[in-house]
């Protein structure tokens, strides 16, 4: 396993104080699609995303990275050391984590939550959604398209893009949906939107910008309100219910 | 209140992550405080003091009719007009708390000649490019649909538009070439994970210029290695125990 892996982890400074750890076994990005990475399973992202770097670098994950990003403090350490001896750590650090994920902690429960998401999905005041143009790229109907996203069980798979927002996976053997990114993001999503792009389908949690298909709107938000975090983790699995008027 | 509001400025907020990196630390160690700054973007306001009182500006050197990065002591009726920013996008605005006149907390003021001292400059330092091609010396011009969430800019010539990518993590500072070949800087405000491939980044240092930038300013983007980023970041760290002096 661990030979296995070495060949497969990348490194590569993208600023003076972030690395990028990048891995190819990543998850497909054709649309549609739902292929888990082999490196890459919940109980892998949820302990990368639950770990400190040795160096107290902050890590981040992204669908076929991980970027360790150092403190403005840290820059006198950086500078003072070689920097293919850091990439070289960095490494070691991350395939230890993998290890110990398909070795020690094999047997671990994830205990996953379930997260019930109640949704709109009717067009309204606060939302024009483009379920049209997914069933003449899916050749469907908007109907059918509606049912697969009711149908499917998502599963977090990292968060980002902004605070609240979770990138949801399909797990495999859902219905697919094709969902082409608009060519021109659209000025004004609003929060709560749900929205399908590529292979993922996420919630906009703020008003802005945004490329994605919208299906539908849901007054909830994920946030805690209590402590600031966000109330789900990569391994949480997440189902759509539609409200009922 | 010991300062007034005589005319707004087109957009004023207080910012934990100012576009200037430095803004926030150094206007708070010249005011011998610890608070958020007020971030003026486009104009500034018309302050007046009501009572005698002291505030701080930070603006590119050279920009405003007022000394910047050191105590302005105004008396009781003194206005300062900030409208016009000189040139410059944005300006910090800091004031004392209100307790500097009973407690006298230490001002400070930044000496002349350091290097937290900047000027606006045409040149943005990348610290990390993809592909050296991409940036020959050749002219962005900022376009105006900018702002805190990205800042986009016009290729010179004809760029190869980037094709849609896994969503990796980005920071303030990052470049991305979405479809239309239109580069765009990620903000403060910016997305945590981007669907664009990166380019470039700008080199930390360098944000302090980017924060000054105007729509229609062209600025050409310059590669340092890795290791000159990281010791401009520590001058400037050095600057900022080393110029901080009392006055």
């Amino acid at each position: 396993m661990k030979d296995n892996i070495m060949n497969k982890i990348s490194g590569r400074w993208v600023s003076e104080r972030e690395l990028a750890l990048e891995f190819n076994l990543g998850i497909n990005c054709e649309p549609g699609t739902t292929n888990q990475s082999q490196l890459l399973t919940s109980k892998v992202r949820r302990k990368i995303t639950q770990s400190r770097h040795p160096a107290g670098a902050a890590v981040v994950l992204g669908a076929k990275s991980v970027h360790i990003i150092w403190s403005l403090e840290s820059s006198a350490g950086l500078l003072a050391r070689d920097s293919q001896t850091i990439v070289a750590e960095s490494i070691q650090w991350f395939e230890d984590l993998l290890h110990d994920s398909a070795n020690k902690d094999k047997n671990a429960d994830l205990a996953a939550k379930k997260i019930l998401i109640t949704a709109r999905y009717a067009d309204s005041a606060e939302i024009s959604h483009d379920l049209e143009k997914l069933a003449g790229e899916n050749k469907i109907s908007a109907t059918e398209i509606l049912q697969r996203h009711l149908a499917t069980t998502y599963v977090v798979a990292f968060c980002g893009f902004q605070p609240g927002f979770a990138y949801l996976e399909a797990l495999p053997g859902s219905p697919k949906i094709k969902a082409l990114r608009h060519d021109t993001p659209r000025a004004k999503v609003p929060a709560g939107a749900i929205a399908l792009g590529g292979p993922y389908c996420g919630i906009y949690p703020a008003d802005g910008p945004g490329g994605w298909n919208i299906i539908g709107l849901t007054g909830m938000r994920f946030i805690d309100p209590l402590n600031g975090q966000e109330v789900w983790q990569p391994g949480d699995l997440v189902q759509f219910v539609e409200e009922v008027k | 209140m010991t300062i007034e509001v005589i005319k707004p400025a087109a957009s004023m907020r207080s910012q934990i992550c100012p576009m200037d990196p430095w803004a926030r630390r150094i206007l708070n160690l010249v005011l011998g405080h610890n608070a958020d700054i007020l971030e003026c973007t486009l104009t500034g306001p018309i302050l007046r003091a009501s009572t005698r009182t002291a505030l701080a500006i930070g603006a590119p050197e050279g920009a405003l009719p007022y000394p910047v990065w050191e105590p302005i002591f105004l008396s009781a009726g003194e206005e300062l007009d900030l409208r016009r920013l000189g040139g410059s996008s944005r300006i910090y605005l800091a004031f004392p708390s209100p307790s500097y006149f009973v407690a006298s907390a230490p001002m400070r003021k930044l000496t002349n000649g350091s290097p937290l001292r900047a000027k606006k400059s045409g040149c943005l330092e990348l610290s990390w490019v993809a592909d050296d091609a991409l940036f020959s010396g050749a002219a962005f011009k900022l376009l105006a649909a900018s702002d805190r969430r990205g800042l986009r800019y016009a290729a010179p010539t004809e760029v190869k538009g980037g094709r849609e990518i896994p969503p990796e993590p980005m920071t303030y500072g990052a470049i991305q070439l979405p479809p239309s070949g239109n580069p765009i800087i990620v903000g403060p405000d910016g997305p945590l994970t981007g669907g664009y491939r990166r380019i470039a980044t700008v080199a930390y240092t360098s944000l302090r210029n980017l924060a000054w930038q105007l729509p229609g300013d062209q600025v050409a983007f310059v590669k340092i290695s890795r290791e000159a980023a990281l010791k401009q970041v520590l001058d400037l760290e050095d600057a900022l125990v080393r110029d901080l002096v009392s006055c």
